[in-house]
Parts: C-alpha cells; sequence; structure tokens
C-alpha cells in the first residue's frame, strides 16, 4: 500500500520525461484487483509505474512471470511466461483467469520442480 | 420497484442512482460552484460533507466480506450535497462521483415518486454535467461504475416493537428466540448475456433504531458494477438492469405476508 501510495505521489516527469504520476482511480482500481485474485499467503508483486499515468503488477520466479498491466479502471492486459509457453489476454472487471495463473504461479514456486497444475 | 411490483406502502426509505467517473483533466474543486449553478434552481441547498471512496467490482477467487485495502490519499475534493427545499432530494457530487438520491422524510408524507421520473430526472442531470465538462475543460465523461440502491425500511405493524425477521425476509429466521441485534451481508454476481461478470447485488440486512426511537429492520439493496462501455448511455443501461435485478430479489427474499400488508399490487 505504501508502494501505491508512493506511486500516486510521483511528481510530473519523475521519469526524467513526462511521465505522469499513477492516477489516484487507477491505483484503487489495482487495490481492488489484488483483493480479488490474491489468494492467502501469496506473494506480493512488484509493482512498476509507467509513465502514462498507468501501472504493473509482476510476480518473477524461476519458472515463470506473471505481468498485470492496468493501464486505467477497468482496462489492462494480463500476460504470463510459464515452461517458455507465453500467454496474454485482455482483462477488465473479471480476473477470474489471472486468479488461476497466480494459484498455479504459487504452487510452482512452493513446490520448486513440481509440475503446474491443471 | 418494476412495473410487475409495484407496493401502495412500500418500505422503501430511500433511492440511490450514480456513477463513478474518471476525475476531469484540470477539473478541480474551485469549479464546483459551476457545477452547482446547472442545478441550483432545483437544487438550491449545499451541505460539505467528506468524499466517498472509489469503489469497484471485481472478480476472482472468492472474496471474504469485509476485507479490504484502503488507499492512503492527499488532498481530495469534498463531496458536495446539493438539495432540494424540502431536502427529498438530493445530488451528491466530487470530482470522480454523481448521485442522486431521494429520500422518504419521516416528518412528511410525500410518496415515492417512482423510479422512471426520478431516473428521467437523473439522466438530464448527467447529460447537464457531461455538457459541462466537453464545454469547459473539452473532455468526454468516462464512467468506470454505474450504481443503483434501494434502502429499505421494515417497521411491525404498532411502529413499537422489533419486527420479527422471518415474518418480512424469507432468508432470516432465527427459530423461537430472535436475538437482540443483529447485521449481515450477502453477494450475488450480475453478469450480461453471455454469462460474464459485469456487476454485483450486495444486499446488507440488520436490526437499527430510527431517529425517533422506532426499531426497524433495514434492509438495502446495492446493484453496481461497470458498465460495457465508458459512455453514459451503458452506465443507463447498467442501472436500469440492475434495479431489475434489485426488484427480482426483493419479491424473492420478502415474504408473501410482508408483500401484502406494504399493499402489492396485481
Amino acid at each position: 500500500m505504501r508502494r501505491l501510495d508512493a506511486l500516486v505521489k510521483l511528481p510530473k516527469g519523475w521519469d526524467g520525461y513526462a511521465g505522469r504520476p499513477v492516477s489516484f482511480p487507477t491505483a484503487n482500481f489495482a487495490v481492488s484487483v489484488l483483493e480479488a485474485i490474491m489468494p492467502p499467503g501469496a506473494i506480493a508483486p512488484q509493482i512498476v509505474p509507467g509513465a502514462a499515468g498507468d501501472l504493473q503488477l509482476e510476480w518473477h520466479a524461476p519458472h515463470g512471470s506473471i505481468e498485470l498491466q492496468i493501464f486505467a479502471p477497468n482496462r489492462g492486459t494480463a500476460w504470463r511466461l510459464v515452461n517458455g509457453a507465453e500467454e496474454e489476454v485482455n482483462v477488465t472487471i473479471d480476473y477470474g483467469l489471472v486468479a488461476d495463473w497466480l494459484v498455479q504461479f504459487m504452487e510452482f514456486s512452493v513446490a520448486p520442480g513440481s509440475s503446474a497444475a491443471g | 420497484m418494476s412495473a410487475e411490483l409495484n407496493f401502495q406502502r412500500p418500505p422503501l426509505n430511500e433511492v440511490v442512482v450514480g456513477v463513478q467517473f474518471a476525475p476531469v483533466p484540470r477539473y478541480s474543486q474551485i469549479h464546483a460552484g459551476e457545477v452547482w449553478q446547472l442545478f441550483r434552481d432545483r437544487f438550491p441547498l449545499v451541505e460539505e460533507h467528506l468524499p466517498l471512496e472509489p469503489a469497484f467490482e471485481t472478480f476472482g477467487l472468492p472474496q471474504l466480506q469485509g476485507v479490504s485495502i484502503r488507499m492512503l490519499e492527499g488532498a481530495r475534493h469534498d463531496r458536495f450535497w446539493f438539495l432540494t427545499e424540502d431536502g427529498a432530494e438530493l445530488i451528491q457530487f466530487q470530482s470522480d462521483r454523481f448521485l442522486h438520491n431521494w429520500r422518504k422524510r419521516e416528518t412528511e408524507h410525500r410518496p415515492y415518486p417512482r423510479f422512471e421520473p426520478m431516473f428521467r430526472d437523473f439522466q438530464l442531470e448527467m447529460l447537464a454535467l457531461e455538457q459541462f465538462f466537453a464545454e469547459r475543460f473539452g473532455a468526454e465523461l468516462e464512467v468506470t461504475q454505474a450504481e443503483v440502491s434501494y434502502i429499505n425500511r421494515i417497521y411491525s405493524p404498532d411502529g413499537r416493537a422489533m419486527p420479527r425477521a422471518d415474518q418480512w425476509l424469507k432468508f432470516l429466521r432465527f427459530g423461537s428466540t430472535e436475538p437482540d441485534d443483529y447485521s449481515g451481508a450477502f453477494r450475488e454476481t450480475i453478469r450480461d448475456e453471455s454469462g460474464t461478470p459485469i456487476g454485483r447485488l450486495t444486499c446488507e440486512v440488520k436490526s437499527a433504531v430510527t431517529q425517533s426511537l422506532r426499531p426497524i429492520i433495514l434492509f438495502t439493496m446495492l446493484a453496481r458494477g461497470a458498465p460495457s462501455t465508458p459512455r453514459l448511455e451503458s452506465a443507463f443501461d447498467f442501472i436500469k438492469q440492475g434495479r431489475e435485478k434489485i426488484a427480482h430479489r426483493f419479491d424473492h427474499f420478502t415474504t408473501a405476508e410482508a408483500q401484502e400488508y406494504w399493499g402489492r399490487e396485481a
């Protein structure tokens, strides 16, 4: 939460160019998404600001990655890399698929070397 | 309620329709007076309140009620109430919200004006606001959520005793002994024709007392979600759909005895 709060308060041009702070609605929407998709004990994502007021939530591990880019409330993309295979979908308010990805990602993280669930 | 569900004496105490939208670039609180001018003739009174938090319905894993994270924040736009002379209707406006409320006043007997006229007023108000943002800031209104709520106060026939829950609500049965007080909530996903989640119906029920100390069951039904597009037309469609959902579930949740008492019309 402190991280998101800090990103909302970034100064204009924070990236040395014309980067805008993460918008307050986008940050709040990201919180709502995290509430919807984070299973108990989930690894906290890295939160990366975008230059256009957007933000990216990222989970990385040796076995794969998940990246969730939120452009604005109700508008984003989700991408994952697992076992060398990539998958990308557009997302609005239904993050059920991303939640499944995250559960699988956690299972890998807890039991390295085991096969992916599902 | 819907065309199929009308009551002569509905337990309705308050109806709210509204939208949440992306803050308009360059708009700031200094312009709120200009917004009031759009509605001042009908809503001459003003009050200031703390802003409502942004609220989004999102879907993923099954969620636990009441577990939510709130963001820290800096300076924020107040929430202004623009009220009619009698206080029965009001507009709530802040930089990312616009809501229209009708409230039953305990001291007056003005009946609920029915949904359609109230909704028509709300639509005209939203179009006026959209035009204001377009002309003043060159910005389009981008709706992120739309909502409609019905807040019901259920009184016992004598108005003095706490209403017995199972006589009014089918889902609330305590058996032979009613508790001193209670509160609870339940939610249901609202889906579009393809089965995709678009919002939620949230119902809250609790025992309470009015300002005049009359015991009641407070039964609130809120339908909120993302319209199919960010445009106002889609928000209006969502509200109509949400209201139909509320009417259908109200019919389902309340007992035949209660509906007869409220004067259900055939």
